[in-house]
């Protein structure tokens, strides 16, 4: 468990940069402290130098007139400070002289006691000694609290030895020495104070460190991380339609678009595969059916016709065997569709009139008992001129889509309008392009990757050193591009062929709405196709199209006022064996439609409101390009 | 001992060995029967045979392989495809290749009767040493079945080949599809009935939409035999997929062996 926690990357980002804020803060304080008390000290010290000179200066009459009440007096008034231990003065001999406290005086100080260690540690004793090894710091007993002692030898001087007492010869140098002692009680007290203060100080910046820090590791880091680890797994585990849900504009931000972007890719080629796996299969399968089937059926055709000849003269057994020839042949029929159900028919187009097709599904449809309570209304366009459709393939999409409309109004009662208009539309916002030559003549176009159902144009791209493919909206105008890696909007990117990296930026052709570079490719049979380069700049022009003119089509609605389709359905309704009919349907229906469509350079769009109704519109060029 | 049959049938199915067997036998037909392609390889060689009715779908050798073999090896033997995996590509491809019909299983009675019959004439012809297969030049020829022939408006005639006729015999009647219908390379565009009352597939050498009929076959089906690549055509039509479609046709008559 313990293990386990520690192998989160999370756990231990936090471990990491929570030691490192302790050690910093430690050391920090450790040399804070060290500098405090060191300052502080120096403080003490030079308070206590200023002390003992003082001292040393108010009592220096005193003791060379001998008057020694007055040096008392001066010495005890000193002493009453709190923040002093001991004022005292001993003699060469050690003998103290004056002391702040009275119990002392008289006593003999030892040569090795602290306070005369300093000039007494070497055999002869020192005469000088300087300023800054005149402090010392020592305890009296273990337990108590530090004392700071200031020695200041006091010097013989001539008025010392010329005096009438003659009580100091001229020899002497040192004639005895001032020790003032001063407890650090106050200061230790302060210096552990201001210890305890850092010491809650810096556990307060680690707390509140390791805090901040934990609190943006799980934001940025753990809670995408583990996102991504569960759609991974997901994915992992099949499910493909898992989505990672927005997580900014950062690198794991743009890891979890990516990764969206390649389960995305990653399914629809499973779905391609899983359709041709499935198309294939089924066609074996009604191969094997059909050569199974057929052995045994030729042997009961070719007995049952045999025989039929020659019952002539006997009727009863006469209308028997024709029920079983023509049963037989009933059934080789059926087999015979199943071998044809297994190759997609390609369409046989003549010219046509959509009403009368239309009319014709409607005649079949409304015979069927699901469309008892539906009134269908016509709103057919009487002028409709003919266009050039296989017809039974026609019928077979307005009959699909009339019983899926009767299967969204179920068991209540509704209306499905089927209608048909003459439409003109500008090429611009619906022309599609089908196929994109390089200047080296490969195809550009991905069959793959589809953008709003139809094959993209794949291109290679570069833009600040960072390179992708971006996937180009096929329909002329509409520029729902696909791009495969960041590009901020309203840079300009170099654009090039997927196969042989040729560019297909045209240097000398400038983007009229902002100047930036355009690149173009080859749109057989319909001339050449340009765009600006820069992202987001809508400009796209395609001359041949736009010298044609508007485009005629004609246009077929269906709709409903059924159900509706979910939105997240929408996207997947025209993919082959996407069923919402469980058993009742193949999955199919829609898929061949779409097919059909597409075959005749058509298309088909789906508009749908849940509880309001479906609408099919289907648009066939009037003039076949 | 090399012994003379009318018939062999290559089949690995014994139920379709036993119909023919039965069939053909009652209208006079000598059968020999091999229930595989080694067998019946063995018997060709062995045996002496006016036609052979031959399975393409068989477990030990592909049915074109065999075809291609007997050809190779017994020229002289005319051959009839049949399979339960009735496709168009296997009608057209036996065809292309060298065997003189195509029967689709199951088949009636008389088809098998009309389709036997066919052959074995077209074995006499074979032996009487006047078969001439070659159809005109610029002329695109499904195998001995049909023709076609491109316009220059891009239309295209259909009509049956000379020899497909001569085998069926005097022509009696010609049943056409009506013109709404549209004509699919390799499957049925015309029924031929001989004065036998048999019935004979002609199948459709292209693809296409129709534009005419020959009405003149109506009243006067004999033109159909005197004129087979002039005034006895059968239709006239838009050809869909010509380019594709021609890869399978022989030029001028002349049949190419594939395999």
């Amino acid at each position: 468990m313990n293990s386990k926690l520690f192998r989160k990357l999370g756990f231990r980002l936090i471990v990491v940069v929570s030691i490192t804020t302790i050690v910093i803060i430690g050391v920090y304080s450790y040399f804070s402290i060290r500098t405090q008390r060191a300052m502080l000290l120096d403080e003490v010290e030079r308070h206590a130098n200023q002390l003992s000179e003082t001292v040393r200066k108010s009592t220096r009459y005193g003791m060379l007139v001998n008057q020694r009440e007055q040096v008392h007096k001066i010495i005890n008034d000193v002493g009453t400070d709190p923040a002093i231990h001991e004022v005292r003065v001993f003699n060469k001999e050690g003998v103290i002289i004056y002391s702040s406290r009275r119990e002392n005086m008289g006593h003999v100080v030892d040569k090795n006691a602290e306070s005369c260690y300093k000039c007494h540690a070497a055999d002869r004793p020192l005469e000088r000694l300087p300023d800054v090894e005149r402090t010392r710091i020592f305890r009296v007993h273990p337990d108590s609290s530090r004392i700071l002692g200031v020695i200041a030898p006091i010097y013989n001087e001539p008025s010392c030895w010329q005096g009438d007492c003659h009580a100091h010869s001229r020899q002497q140098s040192v004639l005895g020495v001032l020790d003032v002692t001063y407890s650090l009680a106050d200061v230790d007290h302060k210096i552990a104070m201001s210890q305890v203060e850092l010491a809650v100080f810096a556990l307060a910046a680690i707390v509140a460190v390791s805090l901040i820090i934990i609190f943006f590791v799980r934001r940025w880091v753990v809670v995408p991380v583990d996102a991504l680890v569960a759609a991974t797994q997901q994915v992992g585990s099949g499910n493909l339609s898992y989505r990672i849900g927005e997580m900014g504009d950062n690198e794991l931000g743009m890891l979890a678009r990516s990764f969206n972007t390649m389960t995305q890719k990653l399914s629809e080629a499973r779905l391609q595969l899983f359709q041709s796996d499935k198309m294939a299969s089924l066609g074996r399968l009604a191969a094997g059916v059909a050569h199974e089937l057929n052995n045994p059926l030729t042997g009961v055709l070719t007995y049952s016709s045999f025989l039929l000849k020659r019952a002539n003269n006997d009727p009863a057994l006469r209308s028997d065997l024709e029920v079983i020839v023509r049963e037989t042949t009933r059934s080789r029929e059926i087999v015979k569709s199943l071998l044809d159900f297994a190759r997609q028919s390609v369409p046989k187009k003549s010219p046509a009139n959509l009403n009368q097709i239309a009319e014709r599904a409607i005649a079949v449809v409304e015979k069927l008992p699901a469309l008892r309570g539906i009134r269908i209304i016509r709103q057919f366009d009487e002028s409709l001129p003919e266009v050039t459709v296989d017809a039974n393939q026609m019928q077979q999409v307005f009959t699909n889509l009339l019983v899926n409309a009767a299967d969204a109004i179920g068991d209540k009662s509704g209306t499905i309008t089927i209608g048909t208009k003459l439409s003109t539309l500008p090429p611009y916002g619906v022309a599609r392009i089908r196929k994109a030559l390089c200047p080296k003549r490969h195809d550009m176009m991905d069959e793959e990757c589809k953008i709003d159902g139809l094959p993209s144009i794949r291109v290679k791209s570069r833009w600040n050193g960072n390179e992708g493919f971006i996937h180009l909206d096929p329909v002329y105008g509409k520029r729902r591009h696909e791009y495969g890696y960041p590009v901020p909007a309203g840079k300009e990117v170099e654009v090039a062929c997927p196969h042989c990296g040729a560019t297909l930026i045209e240097r000398d052709v400038k983007c009229p709405q902002c100047g930036a570079s355009s690149f173009a490719f080859e749109v057989p049979p319909a001339g050449k196709f340009r765009a600006c380069a820069r992202k987001d700049c809508e400009w796209q022009r395609w001359d041949a199209l736009e010298a044609d003119g508007k485009q005629e089509y004609v246009e077929v609605t269906v709709s409903d006022t059924g159900a509706g389709i979910p939105e997240e359905h929408l996207g997947k309704i025209f993919e082959p064996f996407f069923s919402t009919k469980g058993q009742k349907g193949t999955g199919l229906g829609l898929a061949v439609i779409w097919g059909i469509i597409d075959n005749h350079n058509g298309t088909i769009r789906v508009q749908s409101e849940v509880g309001k109704g479906t609408t099919f519109t289907i648009r066939l060029p009037l003039q076949q390009r | 001992m090399s012994k003379q049959y009318d018939l062999l049938v290559i089949d690995d199915e014994p139920v379709v060995l036993d119909a023919v067997v039965r069939v053909c036998g009652a209208h006079g037909v000598s059968v020999d029967v091999a229930p595989d392609s080694h067998a019946g390889l063995h018997r060709l060689q062995a045996n002496r045979y006016r036609l052979v009715l031959c399975d393409i779908m068989m477990p030990d050798l592909d049915g074109f392989q065999l075809l291609g073999r007997m050809l190779t090896q017994s020229p002289d033997t005319p051959v009839v495809m049949t399979t339960g995996y009735s496709t168009i590509e296997h009608a057209v491809r036996s065809l292309s290749s060298g065997a003189i019909g195509y029967l689709p299983k199951p088949f009636t009675e008389e088809e098998l009767i009309s389709t036997v019959q066919r052959g074995l004439n077209f074995s006499t012809m074979i032996r009487a040493g006047n078969l001439d297969a070659a159809c005109p030049d610029h002329y695109y020829a499904l195998g001995f079945i049909s023709w076609a022939k491109l316009e220059e408006t891009g239309a295209a005639l259909i009509g049956a080949a000379d020899l497909f006729l001569k085998t069926i015999g005097t022509v009696k009647e010609v049943r056409l599809v009506s013109p709404q219908e549209e004509i699919v390379q390799g499957t049925t565009c015309a029924r031929i009935a001989s004065m036998t009352d048999l019935l004979h597939d002609v199948l459709a050498p292209i693809s296409g939409k129709i534009l005419e009929i020959n009405t003149r076959l109506k009243s006067d089906a004999g033109i159909l035999q005197r004129d087979p690549y002039g005034q006895g055509w059968l239709y006239r039509v838009v050809p869909e997929d010509i380019e594709y479609e021609m890869k399978q046709l022989s030029v001028g008559g002349l049949v190419e062996n594939k395999e």
